[in-house]
Protein backbone atom coordinates (compact mmCIF):
# COMPACT_ATOMS: atom_id res chain seq x y z
CA UNK A 1 0.00 0.00 0.00
CA UNK A 2 2.78 2.38 0.89
CA UNK A 3 4.29 1.59 -2.48
CA UNK A 4 1.17 2.52 -4.40
CA UNK A 5 0.82 5.69 -2.40
CA UNK A 6 4.39 6.66 -3.15
CA UNK A 7 3.86 6.00 -6.82
CA UNK A 8 0.76 8.15 -6.91
CA UNK A 9 2.59 10.82 -5.01
CA UNK A 10 5.62 10.67 -7.27
CA UNK A 11 3.64 11.12 -10.47
CA UNK A 12 2.53 14.73 -9.96
CA UNK A 13 5.96 15.72 -8.66
CA UNK A 14 7.47 14.80 -12.00
CA UNK A 15 5.27 17.42 -13.67
CA UNK A 16 7.01 20.30 -11.95
CA UNK A 17 5.45 23.05 -9.85
CA UNK A 18 1.71 22.96 -9.48
CA UNK A 19 -0.36 25.75 -11.04
CA UNK A 20 -2.04 26.19 -7.72
CA UNK A 21 -1.32 24.83 -4.31
CA UNK A 22 -3.52 25.50 -1.31
CA UNK A 23 -1.51 24.44 1.70
CA UNK A 24 -2.92 23.81 5.14
CA UNK A 25 -6.06 25.91 4.62
CA UNK A 26 -8.38 26.47 7.57
CA UNK A 27 -11.49 28.53 8.05
CA UNK A 28 -13.99 28.47 10.90
CA UNK A 29 -17.43 30.04 11.17
CA UNK A 30 -17.99 30.52 14.85
CA UNK A 31 -17.21 27.17 16.41
CA UNK A 32 -17.63 25.18 13.21
CA UNK A 33 -14.44 24.30 11.38
CA UNK A 34 -15.72 24.38 7.80
CA UNK A 35 -12.28 23.69 6.37
CA UNK A 36 -9.72 22.09 8.64
CA UNK A 37 -6.08 22.04 7.50
CA UNK A 38 -6.88 21.03 3.95
CA UNK A 39 -4.19 20.82 1.28
CA UNK A 40 -4.99 20.49 -2.43
CA UNK A 41 -3.03 21.21 -5.58
CA UNK A 42 -3.76 21.56 -9.26
CA UNK A 43 -1.52 21.27 -12.31
CA UNK A 44 -1.88 23.08 -15.66
CA UNK A 45 -4.21 21.29 -18.03
CA UNK A 46 -5.59 19.15 -15.25
CA UNK A 47 -9.11 18.66 -13.99
CA UNK A 48 -9.25 18.10 -10.25
CA UNK A 49 -12.53 16.71 -8.97
CA UNK A 50 -13.58 17.76 -5.47
CA UNK A 51 -16.03 15.37 -3.86
CA UNK A 52 -17.78 15.05 -0.55
CA UNK A 53 -21.06 15.24 1.30
CA UNK A 54 -23.13 18.38 1.47
CA UNK A 55 -21.39 20.49 4.07
CA UNK A 56 -18.07 18.69 3.70
CA UNK A 57 -16.32 21.99 3.01
CA UNK A 58 -15.74 21.73 -0.74
CA UNK A 59 -17.52 24.94 -1.64
CA UNK A 60 -15.99 26.76 1.30
CA UNK A 61 -12.51 25.66 0.28
CA UNK A 62 -12.86 26.95 -3.25
CA UNK A 63 -14.57 30.11 -2.04
CA UNK A 64 -11.34 30.90 -0.19
CA UNK A 65 -9.53 30.53 -3.52
CA UNK A 66 -12.01 32.73 -5.35
CA UNK A 67 -11.79 35.42 -2.67
CA UNK A 68 -15.33 35.15 -1.35
CA UNK A 69 -14.10 34.09 2.12
CA UNK A 70 -10.92 35.08 3.92
CA UNK A 71 -8.94 32.17 5.27
CA UNK A 72 -8.02 31.90 8.95
CA UNK A 73 -4.89 29.92 8.27
CA UNK A 74 -2.92 28.56 5.33
CA UNK A 75 -1.03 29.64 2.25
CA UNK A 76 -1.90 29.79 -1.45
CA UNK A 77 0.80 29.36 -4.07
CA UNK A 78 0.39 30.05 -7.78
CA UNK A 79 3.24 28.67 -9.90
CA UNK A 80 5.23 28.27 -6.69
CA UNK A 81 4.85 31.89 -5.58
CA UNK A 82 2.82 32.75 -2.55
CA UNK A 83 -0.12 35.05 -3.27
CA UNK A 84 -2.60 36.88 -1.08
CA UNK A 85 -6.26 36.71 -2.02
CA UNK A 86 -8.36 38.95 0.17
CA UNK A 87 -11.34 39.61 -2.12
CA UNK A 88 -12.75 38.48 -5.48
CA UNK A 89 -10.90 41.25 -7.29
CA UNK A 90 -7.54 39.83 -6.17
CA UNK A 91 -8.56 36.39 -7.44
CA UNK A 92 -9.67 37.72 -10.82
CA UNK A 93 -6.43 39.66 -11.19
CA UNK A 94 -4.59 36.33 -10.77
CA UNK A 95 -6.71 34.70 -13.49
CA UNK A 96 -8.95 32.70 -11.17
CA UNK A 97 -12.52 32.56 -12.48
CA UNK A 98 -15.39 30.87 -10.68
CA UNK A 99 -18.76 29.44 -11.58
CA UNK A 100 -20.64 29.49 -8.30
CA UNK A 101 -23.25 26.99 -7.25
CA UNK A 102 -25.68 29.88 -6.81
CA UNK A 103 -24.46 31.27 -10.18
CA UNK A 104 -23.97 34.72 -8.60
CA UNK A 105 -25.81 36.62 -11.31
CA UNK A 106 -27.30 40.08 -10.90
CA UNK A 107 -30.89 39.10 -11.70
CA UNK A 108 -32.18 42.50 -12.73
CA UNK A 109 -29.78 43.22 -15.61
CA UNK A 110 -29.40 41.44 -18.96
CA UNK A 111 -26.97 38.74 -20.06
CA UNK A 112 -24.36 41.10 -21.55
CA UNK A 113 -24.34 43.25 -18.41
CA UNK A 114 -23.79 40.15 -16.28
CA UNK A 115 -21.05 38.87 -18.58
CA UNK A 116 -19.09 42.11 -18.22
CA UNK A 117 -20.10 42.98 -14.66
CA UNK A 118 -17.13 44.65 -13.01
CA UNK A 119 -15.16 44.70 -16.30
CA UNK A 120 -17.36 46.74 -18.61
CA UNK A 121 -16.23 47.69 -22.09
CA UNK A 122 -16.10 51.46 -22.34
CA UNK A 123 -16.20 53.98 -25.15
CA UNK A 124 -13.46 56.58 -25.33
CA UNK A 125 -15.63 58.92 -23.23
CA UNK A 126 -15.65 56.45 -20.37
CA UNK A 127 -19.29 55.54 -20.84
CA UNK A 128 -20.64 52.01 -21.23
CA UNK A 129 -20.24 50.51 -24.69
CA UNK A 130 -23.42 48.44 -24.66
CA UNK A 131 -23.31 47.71 -28.39
CA UNK A 132 -19.85 46.13 -28.23
CA UNK A 133 -20.71 44.22 -25.04
CA UNK A 134 -23.84 42.76 -26.56
CA UNK A 135 -22.00 41.79 -29.75
CA UNK A 136 -19.33 39.97 -27.71
CA UNK A 137 -22.01 38.39 -25.56
CA UNK A 138 -23.76 37.04 -28.65
CA UNK A 139 -20.51 35.42 -29.80
CA UNK A 140 -19.78 33.72 -26.47
CA UNK A 141 -23.35 32.61 -25.93
CA UNK A 142 -23.51 31.23 -29.44
CA UNK A 143 -20.57 28.98 -28.61
CA UNK A 144 -22.18 27.74 -25.38
CA UNK A 145 -25.87 27.74 -26.12
CA UNK A 146 -26.71 28.31 -29.82
CA UNK A 147 -30.44 28.53 -29.10
CA UNK A 148 -30.06 31.48 -26.75
CA UNK A 149 -31.89 34.54 -28.09
CA UNK A 150 -33.05 36.50 -25.07
CA UNK A 151 -30.27 39.06 -24.87
CA UNK A 152 -32.45 42.02 -23.92
CA UNK A 153 -34.20 40.49 -20.93
CA UNK A 154 -33.05 40.57 -17.32
CA UNK A 155 -31.56 37.20 -16.41
CA UNK A 156 -34.22 36.56 -13.75
CA UNK A 157 -36.62 35.83 -16.63
CA UNK A 158 -34.33 33.17 -18.13
CA UNK A 159 -34.57 29.43 -17.51
CA UNK A 160 -32.15 27.66 -15.15
CA UNK A 161 -30.07 26.28 -18.01
CA UNK A 162 -29.86 29.66 -19.72
CA UNK A 163 -28.79 31.32 -16.48
CA UNK A 164 -26.15 28.66 -16.01
CA UNK A 165 -24.76 29.25 -19.50
CA UNK A 166 -24.51 32.96 -18.73
CA UNK A 167 -22.51 32.12 -15.60
CA UNK A 168 -20.25 29.74 -17.55
CA UNK A 169 -19.78 32.33 -20.31
CA UNK A 170 -18.64 34.86 -17.74
CA UNK A 171 -16.03 32.50 -16.34
CA UNK A 172 -14.48 31.44 -19.65
CA UNK A 173 -14.59 34.76 -21.47
CA UNK A 174 -11.69 36.46 -19.72
CA UNK A 175 -8.76 34.13 -20.40
CA UNK A 176 -8.76 32.42 -17.04
CA UNK A 177 -5.74 30.38 -15.96
CA UNK A 178 -7.63 28.63 -13.20
CA UNK A 179 -11.28 27.79 -13.42
CA UNK A 180 -13.42 26.77 -10.47
CA UNK A 181 -16.67 25.04 -11.34
CA UNK A 182 -19.03 24.49 -8.43
CA UNK A 183 -21.65 22.05 -9.75
CA UNK A 184 -21.66 23.57 -13.23
CA UNK A 185 -24.18 21.12 -14.65
CA UNK A 186 -26.69 21.16 -11.78
CA UNK A 187 -29.45 22.91 -13.77
CA UNK A 188 -28.60 21.60 -17.23
CA UNK A 189 -30.28 19.02 -19.42
CA UNK A 190 -28.39 16.04 -20.87
CA UNK A 191 -27.46 17.85 -24.07
CA UNK A 192 -26.10 20.94 -22.30
CA UNK A 193 -24.28 18.73 -19.79
CA UNK A 194 -22.51 16.99 -22.66
CA UNK A 195 -21.66 20.41 -24.07
CA UNK A 196 -20.14 21.49 -20.76
CA UNK A 197 -18.12 18.23 -20.77
CA UNK A 198 -16.80 19.08 -24.24
CA UNK A 199 -16.01 22.57 -23.06
CA UNK A 200 -14.05 21.27 -20.07
CA UNK A 201 -11.97 19.03 -22.35
CA UNK A 202 -11.35 21.95 -24.68
CA UNK A 203 -10.27 24.26 -21.84
CA UNK A 204 -8.07 21.52 -20.43
CA UNK A 205 -6.30 21.21 -23.79
CA UNK A 206 -5.60 24.95 -23.61
CA UNK A 207 -3.66 24.34 -20.39
CA UNK A 208 -6.22 25.75 -17.96
CA UNK A 209 -6.41 24.12 -14.54
CA UNK A 210 -9.94 23.28 -13.45
CA UNK A 211 -11.39 22.52 -10.02
CA UNK A 212 -14.61 20.61 -10.60
CA UNK A 213 -17.01 20.21 -7.71
CA UNK A 214 -19.72 17.69 -8.38
CA UNK A 215 -22.01 15.21 -6.71
CA UNK A 216 -22.14 13.11 -9.84
CA UNK A 217 -19.46 10.40 -9.67
CA UNK A 218 -19.89 9.60 -13.35
CA UNK A 219 -19.15 13.19 -14.31
CA UNK A 220 -16.07 13.26 -12.14
CA UNK A 221 -14.76 9.95 -13.48
CA UNK A 222 -15.41 11.09 -17.06
CA UNK A 223 -13.84 14.51 -16.79
CA UNK A 224 -11.38 14.62 -13.91
CA UNK A 225 -7.75 13.48 -13.94
CA UNK A 226 -7.46 13.40 -10.17
CA UNK A 227 -9.95 13.68 -7.37
CA UNK A 228 -9.88 14.82 -3.78
CA UNK A 229 -12.48 13.76 -1.25
CA UNK A 230 -13.43 15.93 1.72
CA UNK A 231 -15.29 14.98 4.85
CA UNK A 232 -16.06 17.25 7.81
CA UNK A 233 -13.72 19.91 6.44
CA UNK A 234 -10.76 17.57 6.17
CA UNK A 235 -9.24 15.99 3.09
CA UNK A 236 -9.81 12.23 3.24
CA UNK A 237 -7.47 11.58 0.37
CA UNK A 238 -6.46 12.41 -3.16
CA UNK A 239 -6.16 9.92 -6.00
CA UNK A 240 -5.80 9.64 -9.72
CA UNK A 241 -9.18 8.70 -11.16
CA UNK A 242 -7.51 5.77 -12.92
CA UNK A 243 -6.26 4.34 -9.60
CA UNK A 244 -9.63 4.09 -7.84
CA UNK A 245 -13.11 2.85 -8.71
CA UNK A 246 -16.58 4.13 -7.89
CA UNK A 247 -17.03 1.97 -4.78
CA UNK A 248 -13.73 3.03 -3.29
CA UNK A 249 -14.57 6.70 -3.86
CA UNK A 250 -18.00 6.18 -2.29
CA UNK A 251 -16.22 4.63 0.70
CA UNK A 252 -14.05 7.72 0.93
CA UNK A 253 -17.05 10.06 0.76
CA UNK A 254 -19.27 8.18 3.20
CA UNK A 255 -16.90 6.52 5.65
CA UNK A 256 -13.69 8.43 5.14
CA UNK A 257 -11.94 5.15 4.32
CA UNK A 258 -8.88 5.70 2.18
CA UNK A 259 -8.31 2.97 -0.46
CA UNK A 260 -4.83 1.72 -1.35
CA UNK A 261 -4.75 3.68 -4.61
CA UNK A 262 -5.12 7.05 -2.88
CA UNK A 263 -2.84 9.28 -0.87
CA UNK A 264 -4.43 9.57 2.56
CA UNK A 265 -5.04 13.04 3.99
CA UNK A 266 -5.63 14.16 7.58
CA UNK A 267 -9.32 13.24 7.37
CA UNK A 268 -8.75 9.55 6.55
CA UNK A 269 -9.75 6.89 9.06
CA UNK A 270 -6.67 5.58 10.79
CA UNK A 271 -5.74 2.00 9.95
CA UNK A 272 -6.30 0.96 13.57
CA UNK A 273 -10.07 1.45 13.06
CA UNK B 1 -40.49 76.76 -21.16
CA UNK B 2 -41.82 77.33 -17.70
CA UNK B 3 -42.36 81.09 -18.15
CA UNK B 4 -46.08 81.71 -18.31
CA UNK B 5 -48.41 84.70 -17.74
CA UNK B 6 -50.00 85.04 -14.35
CA UNK B 7 -53.56 83.74 -13.94
CA UNK B 8 -56.13 86.50 -14.47
CA UNK B 9 -57.51 86.58 -10.92
CA UNK B 10 -54.02 86.88 -9.50
CA UNK B 11 -53.09 89.70 -11.82
CA UNK B 12 -56.34 91.51 -11.10
CA UNK B 13 -55.50 91.55 -7.39
CA UNK B 14 -51.94 92.57 -8.17
CA UNK B 15 -53.15 95.48 -10.34
CA UNK B 16 -55.52 96.66 -7.61
CA UNK B 17 -52.84 96.47 -4.92
CA UNK B 18 -50.29 98.37 -7.01
CA UNK B 19 -52.68 100.88 -8.58
CA UNK B 20 -52.07 99.62 -12.11
CA UNK B 21 -54.97 100.71 -14.29
CA UNK B 22 -56.94 97.87 -15.80
CA UNK B 23 -57.72 98.51 -19.46
CA UNK B 24 -61.24 99.76 -19.95
CA UNK B 25 -63.68 97.28 -21.34
CA UNK B 26 -67.23 96.83 -22.52
CA UNK B 27 -69.79 94.76 -20.72
CA UNK B 28 -70.90 91.36 -21.79
CA UNK B 29 -74.57 90.48 -21.89
CA UNK B 30 -73.97 88.49 -18.65
CA UNK B 31 -72.29 91.43 -16.94
CA UNK B 32 -68.59 90.45 -17.15
CA UNK B 33 -66.19 93.06 -18.44
CA UNK B 34 -64.57 92.46 -21.82
CA UNK B 35 -61.25 94.01 -22.83
CA UNK B 36 -59.35 94.27 -26.07
CA UNK B 37 -55.79 93.05 -26.09
CA UNK B 38 -53.81 92.85 -29.33
CA UNK B 39 -56.98 92.85 -31.46
CA UNK B 40 -58.38 89.98 -29.40
CA UNK B 41 -61.39 90.00 -27.13
CA UNK B 42 -60.32 88.67 -23.71
CA UNK B 43 -61.46 88.84 -20.11
CA UNK B 44 -60.46 92.13 -18.61
CA UNK B 45 -57.47 91.33 -16.45
CA UNK B 46 -55.94 89.21 -19.20
CA UNK B 47 -55.46 92.44 -21.12
CA UNK B 48 -52.82 93.12 -18.52
CA UNK B 49 -50.18 90.48 -19.17
CA UNK B 50 -47.48 89.95 -16.63
CA UNK B 51 -44.59 87.44 -16.81
CA UNK B 52 -42.30 86.68 -13.90
CA UNK B 53 -39.63 84.88 -15.96
CA UNK B 54 -38.26 81.40 -15.62
CA UNK B 55 -38.55 79.34 -12.49
CA UNK B 56 -34.94 78.44 -11.77
CA UNK B 57 -35.66 75.44 -9.47
CA UNK B 58 -37.54 73.74 -12.33
CA UNK B 59 -34.56 74.24 -14.66
CA UNK B 60 -32.21 72.94 -11.94
CA UNK B 61 -34.44 69.89 -11.41
CA UNK B 62 -34.55 69.07 -15.12
CA UNK B 63 -30.77 69.47 -15.44
CA UNK B 64 -30.14 67.25 -12.42
CA UNK B 65 -32.63 64.73 -13.80
CA UNK B 66 -30.83 64.57 -17.15
CA UNK B 67 -27.40 64.30 -15.50
CA UNK B 68 -28.57 61.54 -13.15
CA UNK B 69 -30.22 59.62 -15.99
CA UNK B 70 -26.93 59.73 -17.86
CA UNK B 71 -25.03 58.48 -14.78
CA UNK B 72 -27.57 55.73 -14.12
CA UNK B 73 -27.77 54.32 -17.64
CA UNK B 74 -24.53 55.16 -19.43
CA UNK B 75 -21.75 54.82 -16.86
CA UNK B 76 -20.22 51.79 -15.09
CA UNK B 77 -21.12 53.48 -11.80
CA UNK B 78 -24.83 53.37 -12.67
CA UNK B 79 -24.57 49.79 -13.86
CA UNK B 80 -22.97 48.80 -10.54
CA UNK B 81 -25.69 50.59 -8.58
CA UNK B 82 -28.36 48.54 -10.38
CA UNK B 83 -26.35 45.31 -10.01
CA UNK B 84 -25.80 45.84 -6.28
CA UNK B 85 -29.51 46.56 -5.90
CA UNK B 86 -30.33 43.30 -7.67
CA UNK B 87 -27.87 40.99 -5.95
CA UNK B 88 -25.25 42.45 -3.58
CA UNK B 89 -23.39 39.17 -3.05
CA UNK B 90 -23.14 38.45 -6.77
CA UNK B 91 -21.85 41.97 -7.35
CA UNK B 92 -19.16 41.49 -4.72
CA UNK B 93 -18.20 38.14 -6.27
CA UNK B 94 -18.10 39.75 -9.72
CA UNK B 95 -15.33 41.98 -8.41
CA UNK B 96 -17.22 45.17 -7.61
CA UNK B 97 -16.01 46.94 -4.49
CA UNK B 98 -19.51 47.06 -3.01
CA UNK B 99 -18.53 48.82 0.22
CA UNK B 100 -16.86 51.65 -1.70
CA UNK B 101 -19.82 51.81 -4.07
CA UNK B 102 -22.24 52.26 -1.18
CA UNK B 103 -20.09 55.07 0.21
CA UNK B 104 -20.14 56.72 -3.23
CA UNK B 105 -23.92 56.37 -3.50
CA UNK B 106 -24.37 58.02 -0.11
CA UNK B 107 -21.96 60.80 -1.14
CA UNK B 108 -23.94 61.36 -4.34
CA UNK B 109 -27.16 61.50 -2.35
CA UNK B 110 -25.54 64.04 -0.02
CA UNK B 111 -24.63 66.22 -3.01
CA UNK B 112 -28.21 66.06 -4.35
CA UNK B 113 -29.62 66.92 -0.93
CA UNK B 114 -27.19 69.85 -0.91
CA UNK B 115 -28.69 71.14 -4.18
CA UNK B 116 -32.24 70.77 -2.90
CA UNK B 117 -31.40 72.49 0.37
CA UNK B 118 -29.94 75.44 -1.57
CA UNK B 119 -33.25 75.71 -3.46
CA UNK B 120 -35.26 75.34 -0.27
CA UNK B 121 -33.36 77.98 1.65
CA UNK B 122 -33.36 80.34 -1.36
CA UNK B 123 -37.11 79.99 -1.60
CA UNK B 124 -37.70 80.75 2.07
CA UNK B 125 -34.80 83.19 2.24
CA UNK B 126 -34.01 81.49 5.53
CA UNK B 127 -32.54 78.20 6.64
CA UNK B 128 -32.86 76.11 9.75
CA UNK B 129 -31.03 72.98 10.75
CA UNK B 130 -34.31 71.07 10.32
CA UNK B 131 -35.10 72.31 6.82
CA UNK B 132 -35.85 69.01 5.12
CA UNK B 133 -37.10 67.15 8.16
CA UNK B 134 -40.18 64.96 7.57
CA UNK B 135 -39.71 65.18 3.80
CA UNK B 136 -38.29 61.62 3.80
CA UNK B 137 -41.73 60.04 3.62
CA UNK B 138 -42.70 62.17 0.61
CA UNK B 139 -39.39 61.33 -1.09
CA UNK B 140 -39.81 57.59 -0.56
CA UNK B 141 -43.43 57.79 -1.71
CA UNK B 142 -42.41 59.69 -4.84
CA UNK B 143 -39.71 57.13 -5.70
CA UNK B 144 -42.06 54.17 -5.19
CA UNK B 145 -44.87 55.79 -7.19
CA UNK B 146 -42.31 56.38 -9.93
CA UNK B 147 -41.58 52.65 -10.18
CA UNK B 148 -38.56 52.27 -7.89
CA UNK B 149 -38.64 48.88 -6.20
CA UNK B 150 -38.19 48.85 -2.43
CA UNK B 151 -36.44 45.48 -2.88
CA UNK B 152 -33.79 47.23 -4.97
CA UNK B 153 -32.36 47.09 -8.44
CA UNK B 154 -35.38 48.47 -10.31
CA UNK B 155 -36.31 52.07 -11.06
CA UNK B 156 -35.62 55.09 -13.22
CA UNK B 157 -34.75 58.73 -12.56
CA UNK B 158 -37.56 60.14 -14.71
CA UNK B 159 -40.00 57.79 -12.97
CA UNK B 160 -39.00 59.18 -9.60
CA UNK B 161 -39.36 62.73 -10.94
CA UNK B 162 -42.85 62.00 -12.26
CA UNK B 163 -43.64 60.43 -8.88
CA UNK B 164 -42.46 63.59 -7.13
CA UNK B 165 -44.63 65.69 -9.46
CA UNK B 166 -47.67 63.58 -8.64
CA UNK B 167 -46.96 63.59 -4.91
CA UNK B 168 -46.44 67.36 -4.83
CA UNK B 169 -49.61 67.90 -6.91
CA UNK B 170 -51.58 65.93 -4.35
CA UNK B 171 -50.06 67.82 -1.41
CA UNK B 172 -50.44 71.28 -3.00
CA UNK B 173 -53.95 70.45 -4.13
CA UNK B 174 -54.96 69.45 -0.64
CA UNK B 175 -53.48 72.67 0.77
CA UNK B 176 -55.43 74.73 -1.78
CA UNK B 177 -58.58 72.86 -0.77
CA UNK B 178 -57.91 73.87 2.83
CA UNK B 179 -57.80 70.26 3.98
CA UNK B 180 -56.58 69.96 7.61
CA UNK B 181 -52.95 68.80 7.95
CA UNK B 182 -54.04 65.62 9.73
CA UNK B 183 -56.12 64.55 6.72
CA UNK B 184 -53.29 65.48 4.37
CA UNK B 185 -50.99 63.09 6.23
CA UNK B 186 -53.60 60.35 6.01
CA UNK B 187 -53.94 60.82 2.24
CA UNK B 188 -50.15 60.74 1.77
CA UNK B 189 -49.93 57.57 3.85
CA UNK B 190 -52.73 55.89 1.89
CA UNK B 191 -51.08 56.81 -1.42
CA UNK B 192 -47.78 55.36 -0.18
CA UNK B 193 -49.41 52.12 0.98
CA UNK B 194 -51.18 51.70 -2.37
CA UNK B 195 -47.93 52.35 -4.24
CA UNK B 196 -46.03 49.77 -2.17
CA UNK B 197 -48.87 47.25 -2.57
CA UNK B 198 -48.83 47.68 -6.37
CA UNK B 199 -45.01 47.34 -6.32
CA UNK B 200 -45.30 44.04 -4.41
CA UNK B 201 -48.05 42.81 -6.71
CA UNK B 202 -45.96 43.64 -9.77
CA UNK B 203 -42.75 42.01 -8.50
CA UNK B 204 -44.69 38.88 -7.53
CA UNK B 205 -46.09 38.65 -11.03
CA UNK B 206 -42.62 39.09 -12.57
CA UNK B 207 -41.28 36.17 -10.54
Amino acid sequence: MANAAQKAHAAPESRGTPLIEMRDMSIAFGGIKAVDHATVDLYPGEVMGLLGHNGAGKSTLIKILSGAYRRDHGQIFINGEEVTINNPRDAKALGIETIYQTLALADNVDAAANLYLGRELKTRFGTLDDVAMEAECRKVMHRLNPNFRRFKEPVMKLSGGQRQSVAIARAIHFNARILIMDEPTAALGPQETAQVGELIKQLKAEGIGIFLISHDLHDVFDLADRLAVMKNGKVVGTAKTSDVDHDEVLGMIIAGKCPPGAIPGPGALSMAN
Amino acid sequence: MNSYPWPFKLIENYAKANNVPIPAGVENPDGAAICMAAEKVVRCSEGLIYYTGYSVPVIVALTVGLAMTFIATRTPFGRYVYAIGGNPEASELAGIDTKMMIVKVFALMGALVGISSIISSARLNAATNALGLFNELYVIAAAVIGGTSLAGGVGTIYGAMLGALLMQSIISGMSLLNLPTAYQSIVVGVVLVIAVWLDQLYSRRVN
